[in-house]
């Protein structure tokens, strides 16, 4: 029975050396070899950057690297927003601060949240305008004019372009805004600025007075009576736009601060001082009795009420007492 | 003649007429191991070319003290073989049924010997895998002993017990299939 095994073994091993195995085909063998050659140019480049990968460190820094890249890109994108937040005009963050502001108005769904976010812009300008009023270190007045000016001429075309039922709303909010800044650079100008940023003031109230007329007239309100008189404080800003008094007409604020509203220090806060009043230091008795006479609360004389004949036909343009070279 | 050792230093200096002689010399053995180990010629055809390509690809590894070349060349081949089978393994065996009995034979062959091929091809079927390796290596490649050890990645002397055991399979089953006595 072994010896039989053996034997086919052995038969089975002669079966097989007797078998031909068949040669490549005619194909393989002529063209194989170029075919081969060609591709092994492609394979071994991929072959490399596999290997280049399959390195642990080479693997680590790929990835590190770009998550490293935006990463720090976030972290400085997020630095710059918050260390430009505070920025002033003529401060080298200035510049990033707008463009932060622009950016986030190319985010906005709808033209009327546009319209929101430049009226907030508004205020914000306000705000940098008492901080520069502070004082301290080199102020571009000229750069926040153009930015208050931009910022309530997009707010303005924005509300005029929206449907009346959304910008009704909108309008009468931006009137108030608008009501309140005047009210601020009054107070300013009263409180007696630097003469060099008097061309801006005045500049930026004649804006913000012309903004707050459409304003008004898009709400269907009256226009010498603003927002104020309905407050029951008659008189007003831009009531008629015919300007303001001399700046000698107003009294110091009290403690020497004049606040924006939005600052947390209300203007409204302040005492309005009647006309007349012993501790008007800077009126003279005849302005007291003459533009500022019977128009309590008025003292920008600049309703129609606070006017008298003849006031503006003077030298001083929009702004009585003063050249303002327009 | 050059050793394929030598050719291979060669070659992955650089050398491309070296490698061609590699091609040459191994283009019909490799053939034939995958002719022996798939019911498809078109196969064999492919994953030959796929041998040589990987080979030229990564004949900078190549160590010669510690196989030799003919012994690396099949051990990827028989990587290739095992990647191949093991992806269409479910294809392979509805292939291998409708293949049965008439497997691709070269044209212009002769009827006894497509028989003999018929008969050994489906013999080998009924060994094991180590074994039906051994021997399709060592008859039908013209490998040695020690080639087959090395590309198995086994001793000689397993190699040659593997041998004897699918030899002595292979002529019961070729008595059974009324190819001897």
């Amino acid at each position: 029975m072994f010896e039989r095994r053996r034997e086919r073994a052995r038969a089975a091993e002669e079966f097989l050396r007797g078998t031909q195995t068949p040669r490549a085909p005619q194909p393989l063998r002529d063209f194989g070899l170029q075919r081969i050659v060609a591709r092994a140019t492609t394979a071994g480049e991929a072959a490399k950057e596999r290997r280049y990968l399959r390195h642990p460190a080479r693997l680590r820094r790929a990835v590190l690297i770009p998550v490293f890249t935006l990463l720090v890109m976030t972290v400085g994108t997020s630095g710059l927003y918050a260390a430009s937040a505070g920025a002033l005009p003529g401060s080298p963050l200035y510049g990033s601060k707008i463009f932060f502001e622009r950016a986030r108005l190319a985010f906005t769904p709808s033209p009327s949240s546009d319209a929101g976010l430049e009226m907030e812009y508004c205020q914000r300008r306000m705000r940098e305008l008492q901080e520069m009023l502070r004082g301290g270190g080199p102020r571009d007045w000229e750069r926040w004019l153009k930015e208050y000016r931009r910022n309530l001429s997009r707010a303005d075309s924005l509300l005029e372009s929206i449907p009346e039922a959304e910008s009704r709303s909108l309008s009468l909010r931006f009137e108030s805004t608008l009501s309140e800044q005047l009210r601020f650079m009054e107070e300013t100008l009263a409180a007696g600025a630097p003469d060099e940023i008097l061309p801006f003031l005045e500049e930026a109230y004649m804006e913000c007075h012309g903004r707050m007329m459409r304003a008004r007239a898009r709400c269907g309100m009256e226009g010498g009576g603003g927002s104020r008189e309905q407050e029951g404080e008659p008189g007003g800003p831009g009531g008629g736009g015919t300007g303001y008094p001399q700046r000698q007409e107003y009294p110091s604020s009290p403690g020497g601060c004049t606040e924006y509203p939005d600052s947390g220090c209300s203007w409204s806060n302040h005492p309005t001082v009647p006309e007349g009043e012993p501790d008007r230091v800077d009126a003279s008795p005849q302005e007291a009795e003459g533009t500022m006479s019977g128009d309590t609360g008025n003292r920008l004389g600049c309703g129609p009420t606070g006017v008298e004949e003849g006031d503006q036909e003077s030298t001083h343009g929009p702004f009585p007492g003063r050249h303002v070279g327009m | 003649m050059e050793s394929l050792e030598e050719l291979a230093r060669r070659t992955a200096e650089g050398d491309l007429e070296a490698f061609g002689a590699i091609y040459r010399t191994l283009l019909d053995p490799l053939y034939g191991y995958f002719f022996w180990n798939l019911s498809s010629g078109a196969e064999a055809e492919d994953l030959t070319e796929e041998v040589f390509l990987r080979c030229l690809v990564h004949i900078g590894k190549y160590d010669p003290g510690k196989a030799p070349f003919r012994a690396w060349v099949f051990r990827i081949a028989r990587n290739l073989l095992v990647d191949h089978l093991r992806r269409s393994a479910r294809r392979e065996a509805k292939k291998a049924r409708e293949m049965e009995g008439h497997e691709e034979t070269p044209p212009g062959e002769d009827l006894e010997e497509e028989e003999r091929r018929r008969a050994v091809r489906e013999a080998l079927r009924e060994l094991p895998p180590t074994q039906r390796q051994v021997v399709i290596m060592k008859y039908f490649t013209g490998m040695n002993n020690a080639e087959v050890a090395s590309a198995l990645g086994k001793s000689e002397g397993a190699v040659n017990a593997i041998q004897h055991r699918a030899l002595r399979k292979l002529g019961d089953v070729l008595v059974r299939r009324g190819w001897g006595e």
